[in-house]
């Protein structure tokens, strides 16, 4: 007996498409062409040049694949499982049926799995020596394998999917096809709307990533634009029989204690009707009718012509819109969002050369060793006890003001996302950040330009500021306040310089402008621009290979194909590079350079 | 001398403006004068004064001097069956009968409380034990109505029937009052799909007449319907009558655990499909248990996304309505009525099922 032959990618494309009419997927076949160019990779090419505004496919809210729609859906509600692990859970689940899911023809389509860091072997993991990513892969690692144990295979169990051999489904749902789902979960899903979250979206997940440029445009040709604010219980985008409920629980209550207080009237007398049957005791009147709710309005129409009948009784889509022109013949890109180098390896398992959203991670410790290294360890810890009460959340009032609603708050080094009404392959957590663990709190970091983050360098001028400045932030917390408010409007110089209408002028541009213009500087200055050096030099030493070594070795023969090894250079030479310019920066300009976010 | 104001027949009772919206308590009392409203906010300033009328008619009606008519007159039906109103009077049910939530104001308040989970109740032993009777109550009445379905019999003396072997048995017919459902049960002729509202409508030979019963016993709540050839039905009638019963026995005997909700709708639609019928897919099966309405949802069209597997103490109803011309529906004004979009012939059968260690009990199951 022999297997049978693994299907081509062209056949996995051709059963994807028979799958897209079923599942009443449209796409403009004049348009754009899908290609499969490996197993499990596509790319869309534009047939003919693509103008702005024009829709290229409507995808019914129904394809999508949701911890909402999945068969176990009712599970996954009883566990609590959602984002990452919910919708991991819901493609293992979906792929164990094989042909039998409703989603089998876009399964078989999609990779086993996307081949993010934490799918690594050792030995590719050990090329991420040093990087930002090596540390993150491993806590993402271990939190999933402590997810799948915790929480996932007893819900599995008592569900009789695992340790239930007679099933055979065992091994779809084994900690290996977990992590696969969760690379897939990570790397294809997108934010659909308020009832199904995150959500695998069957033809908007073939089109490739182009990062945008630095004004956060260009890049991608293709949006993804839906109306998320749908009805949260039932999904419905539009009227619904959860509306009157989702009005106010708070009636539903006030109706409870109504009822209890008439309960001994209407005991006497039967049934007090409520409604409209003319019985005459209502106290708020019915809706009023109104004949145009009732009246078709194309008088022509003919409920007799089946031809007057849509196909299908979806209401709700998803759509790809054209959001720049694209020229016949080329790729057609989505963007995932302006996301560095470590963001897009840890998510989507890929890196781009010189990729303007790099930013490169410091280690409080390491700033908080090369602070006590100057100043002495106990004025250094003083300052870190006063950082950790109050000092950081003081700076990020300051740093962030409430105008956000707070969504972003979770990635801060990452450029603010597009609307809501336009998703980008994003809405997940960056599961490389804990925010609860306190060295992984502050997401300080140089930018891509080497310069520092501002958060970083307002916990800098709170570790070097003197006794009696201290001791004033100590007694009274809004001091800190003022002055970090005022280091900031001062592009973050402790010193008081003459404030020349060029250099204001500079600092409303974001203060980029300002390193051109050296300023006198203060013994502070001076402290955090000699700790930044240090920091930024021993983060550089700590590399195993050389950014001049890097270079050399992306040009080799297996470095030019897309995989672990090539990614690990870019990422590594993109952090190399910020290491360079930020050691750049700190010898020769002193430390009133912040990068703005 | 001023000239008198002549009030035109649309303008706002309340001030005077051009109005359009109608009250719809006059208009299903057939009051025609004095009925229009330019504005919600209107209406609801003259509310505690207009109400008044509805009393007086009402009382018409009780005496039998309002003649049949039809409230929505411009509404565009699909087919030929009309609403015939005044509804007759409420009828009660009495106090020593354990009644559900919504039997005082029409809303129910646990159902609403459970929107948007899907997770689905297993009910224990004792449970089950109440869902087999009221189930039982639920058929003896289905088959009581059923006596009364016979050419010239209004669908209101069926629903007459209905709620007294309802009383008659202490439960409580659970449609009363649900979200504001003027009768104890759903009688629903030709092409109406589902939820018709008994009204003074006369039976016709020829019908096809579907009867839905749903009781309340002992907190449960049991639901089923069949569908009745009234005389003599064209072969075309028979055969979707037979159709539907066939898709739904055929669904049933798939039921068993581990079977996906989702599948139900594939086992019906292929059965319609290949006799050339369409399947609703507005209306689907549903939980039932303390609740009348429960998770999980169960569609009859195939390709759907149900959630849930089936477990050992899950009950649920499967209901397919099938139907002979077009799948897409259409709602009377009522709010309630549902019909075929291109006016022809739609059955349906259902039952209330337990989903058991081996298979399957149906709890309504005909004796």
């Amino acid at each position: 007996m022999t297997a049978p032959p693994t299907p081509t990618p062209e056949e996995r494309l051709a059963a994807l498409e028979a799958w897209f009419r079923d599942a009443n997927i449209e796409y403009d076949r004049e348009a754009v062409a899908l290609h499969s160019t490996a197993a499990g990779a596509y790319s869309v090419r534009a047939l003919v040049s693509l103008n702005e505004d024009q829709a290229l496919a409507r995808i019914p809210k129904d394809s999508v694949l949701s911890t909402k729609n999945c068969g176990i859906a009712d599970l996954l509600e009883t566990a609590g499982f959602d984002g990452v692990t919910g919708l991991a859970v819901a493609v293992m689940y979906e792929r164990s049926l094989g042909p039998q899911s409703p989603w089998a023809g876009y399964l078989q389509a999609i990779p086993e799995y996307e081949s993010i860091p934490i799918l690594w072997s050792d030995d590719d993991v050990a090329l991420l020596a040093g990087t930002d990513v090596e540390e993150q892969t491993a806590r993402h690692r271990k939190s999933l394998s402590e997810e799948y144990d915790a929480r996932v295979v007893p819900a599995l169990t008592a569900e009789g999917l695992l340790g239930n051999a007679a099933a055979g489904a065992e091994r779809f749902f084994s900690k290996t096809a977990f992590l696969h789902a969760a690379s897939l979960a990570s790397s294809r899903a997108f934010g659909v709307d308020a009832y199904h979250g995150d959500a695998m979206v069957p033809f908007a997940d073939l089109f490739n990533h182009q990062t945008p440029s630095r004004t956060g445009e260009g890049g991608e040709h293709v949006h993804m634009v839906t109306d998320p604010e749908v009805c949260p219980h039932c999904g419905a985008n539009g009227p619904c029989g959860c509306d009157d409920e989702t009005d106010s629980e708070d009636h539903i209550e006030e109706v409870d204690e109504f009822h209890e207080d008439a309960e001994e009237v209407e005991e006497e007398e039967e049934l007090v009707d409520a409604q409209s049957d003319g019985s005459g005791d209502e106290v708020e009147p019915p809706e009023l009718y109104d004949p145009a709710d009732w009246t078709i309005d194309d008088p022509d129409f003919d409920p007799h012509d089946p031809e007057n009948f849509p196909e299908t009784d979806v209401q709700d889509f998803l759509e790809m819109i054209v959001v720049r022109d694209c020229p016949e013949g080329a790729e057609v890109f989505n963007t995932y969002g302006a996301h560095g180098n470590d963001y897009l390896l840890t998510q989507y398992g890929f890196c781009e050369p010189r990729n303007l959203f790099d930013t490169l991670g410091v280690d409080a410790d390491a700033v908080i060793a090369a602070a006590s290294a100057r100043v002495g360890a106990e004025k250094v810890q003083e300052r870190v006890d006063f950082w950790k009460a109050i000092g950081r959340e003081i700076v990020e009032s300051v740093l962030e003001p409430e105008d956000e609603d707070g969504e972003d708050s979770e990635d801060e080094r990452n450029a603010p996302r597009t609307t809501s009404e336009e998703m980008d392959h994003d809405g997940k957590e960056a599961d490389g950040k804990d925010s609860s663990s306190p060295n992984h709190r502050d997401n300080f970091c140089f930018a891509s330009t080497g310069q520092v983050s501002e958060g970083l360098l307002a916990f800098l001028h709170l570790l070097f500021s003197d006794v009696s400045r201290f001791a004033a932030f100590a007694d009274n917390p809004e001091s800190f306040l003022r002055h970090i408010s005022t280091l900031r409007s001062r592009n973050w110089t402790a010193a008081t310089p003459p404030m020349s209408k060029a250099a204001r002028s500079a600092k409303r541009m974001g203060g980029k402008a300002a390193a051109g213009l050296p300023l006198p500087q203060s013994p502070t200055d001076r402290a955090i621009s000699a700790t930044l050096l240090a920091v930024a030099t021993a983060r550089g030493d700590a590399y195993p290979t050389t950014l001049e070594e890097d270079r050399a070795r992306l040009k080799k023969r297996d470095a030019l194909v897309d995989g672990p090894r090539r990614f690990a250079l870019l990422l590594r030479i993109g952090e190399k590079e910020i290491v360079a310019r930020a050691k750049k920066n700190y010898a020769s300009v002193g430390a009133g350079v912040a990068a703005r976010r | 001398m001023t000239a008198p104001v002549i009030k035109s027949p649309t303008s706002c009772d309340s001030c005077q403006k051009p109005a359009t919206l109608r009250c719809p308590t006059c208009m299903k009392l057939d009051i025609s004068a004095g009925s229009h409203f330019c504005s919600q906010d209107c209406f609801k300033a003259a509310w505690a004064q207009h109400k008044a009328v509805h009393k007086t008619q009402a009382a018409a009606v009780a005496n039998g001097s309002v003649k049949a008519f039809n409230p929505w007159p411009t509404f565009k039906y699909s087919g030929s069956m009309r609403p015939v109103y005044p509804l007759s009077a409420r009828r009660t049910v009495p106090a020593h009968i354990g009644r559900p939530d919504y039997a005082v104001d029409g809303r129910p308040l646990s159902e609403m409380r459970i929107r948007g989970s899907t997770k689905i109740e297993v009910l224990t032993a004792a449970e089950i034990e109440k869902m087999r009777v009221t189930s039982r109550i639920s058929r003896e009445v289905l088959n009581e109505g059923a006596k009364a379905i016979k050419v010239g019999a209004t669908t209101d003396e069926i629903d007459r029937v209905v709620h007294e072997a309802c009383i008659e048995r202490d439960a409580y017919p659970s449609p009363l009052n649900y979200h504001g459902f003027p009768k104890s049960c759903c009688t629903s002729v030709n092409e109406v799909i589902c939820h018709g509202i008994p009204d003074s409508y006369e039976i016709q030979d020829g019908d096809l007449v579907n009867l839905d019963v749903s009781c309340m016993y002992d907190g449960f709540h049991g639901d089923l319907n069949e569908t009745y050839c009234v005389g003599n039905v064209d072969a075309a009638g028979r055969k979707l009558v037979a159709t539907t019963r066939r898709c739904l026995d055929t669904a049933i005997a798939a039921v068993k655990p581990g079977m996906l909700y989702r599948d139900v709708g594939n086992i019906v639609q292929k059965i319609a499909h290949a006799d050339g019928f369409s399947v609703v897919r507005t209306y689907c099966g549903h939980g039932i248990n303390q609740y009348f309405h429960a998770p999980p949802n169960v569609p009859h069209y195939a390709r759907n996304k149900a959630v849930g597997v089936m477990k050992p103490g899950h009950t649920f109803t499967i209901e397919p309505m099938i139907s002979e011309g077009t799948w897409h529906d259409q709602q009377w004004p009522d709010g309630w009525t549902v019909t075929t979009l291109d006016g022809k012939r739609s059955a349906q059968f259902e039952e209330t099922l337990l989903v058991t260690e081996t298979g399957v009990e149906v709890l309504s199951k005909n004796f």
